[in-house]
């Protein structure tokens, strides 16, 4: 009925998306080159947190710096607790990546990041944002 | 039921069944706009406007028709609006200037955030017929604006040399 052999073209290249994520990758090496040789605790060229400057209290990416300081340390429950969100992002964000560039080469067409994902990442910044500077939940702060 | 359909290097594919029509779709090889001629067809048509492969597409077409097709009696919408993009960009900018107030007060990402909800704004109340989106376009006003507050006061204080405490990053 149909000559089988012939198949159209892929409409965009499958290794388009790895490049794209090793790329990515390399370009965060020389920041966290920098974060892991200047310990963010004690040296003050480090942005500051306009927010807790103004209120004193913790925002929700406060911490993610010195987080990642300990975390390239090899101290992970100094960097849980500097912010737990941040390991918690360097977690899914890789399982993430390779789900999606499995889909990808597999050709199901999505998203990285899919708008309806939005509501949730916002419910939980604003909920983490909250807890932490609430007595009951100053673990979820940076000591 | 067969299907001759047009690749992306400009050459004719098929007949194929439409269970490998299904396949190349589902490989990235044939999308909405592949032009399609079943067979039996006296002219050809794209993949997305026939019924049997529409459903694949899922994500909504980057402009809505403005009438609604032929058999849809009026007033009715064949299914939900596609959220305006604009609304999803000044959300996610609204996003991003929340997590960015701990480096630079959120500072480009709060301006961009508060232009992209507000013309989404503009545009939804204006065709609220083609786009939606509302609730993404206020929030991510809520979220720019409350950055922004939060970077002209954080300038206000560096101006009175007011620093309440140095040692927090």
């Amino acid at each position: 009925m149909f000559s089988s052999s012939a198949v159209p073209p892929r409409i965009k290249p499958a290794g388009l998306a790895w490049w794209t994520a090793g790329l990515l990758a390399l370009s965060a090496l020389p920041l966290a080159a920098i974060i892991f040789c200047f310990n963010p605790a004690t040296h003050s060229f480090y942005p500051v947190c306009q927010f807790h400057q103004l209120t004193g209290w913790n925002c929700p990416s406060c911490g993610a710096t010195r987080g990642l300081y300990a975390l390239l340390h090899g101290h992970l429950l100094t960097a849980l607790r500097d912010n737990a969100l941040l390991v918690a992002a360097l977690v899914l964000l890789p399982l993430r990546g390779v789900w999606w560039l499995r889909n990808n080469s597999a050709g199901a067409a999505g998203s990285f990041f899919p708008a309806v994902w939005l509501w949730p990442l916002l419910a939980g910044l604003l909920v983490f944002g909250v807890l932490r500077n609430l007595p009951a939940f100053a673990f979820l702060s940076p000591a | 039921m067969s299907y001759q359909i047009i690749g992306h290097d400009g050459r004719t594919y098929g007949p194929a069944t439409a269970e490998q029509v299904r396949e190349w779709i589902s490989q990235g090889r044939a999308i909405r706009q592949t032009p399609v001629l079943p067979a039996g067809a006296t002219c050809w048509s794209v993949l997305g406007l026939l019924p049997e492969f529409a459903p694949l597409f899922s994500n909504p077409p980057p402009f809505a028709p403005t009438t609604p097709p032929p058999g849809v009696p009026p007033g009715v919408t064949p299914g939900p609006l596609p959220t305006s993009s604009l609304a999803t960009a000044g959300l996610v900018f609204g996003i991003i200037s929340l997590l960015c107030c701990c480096c630079c007060g959120g500072f480009p990402f709060n301006i961009l955030g508060l232009i992209f909800s507000l013309i989404a704004l503009v545009q939804i109340s204006e065709h609220p017929d083609r786009y939606s989106g509302r609730p993404q376009a206020i929030v991510g006003i809520v979220l720019s604006a409350a950055s922004f507050l939060i970077f002209l006061a954080s300038i206000a204080s560096d101006h009175s040399q007011v620093i309440l405490n140095s040692h927090n990053f």
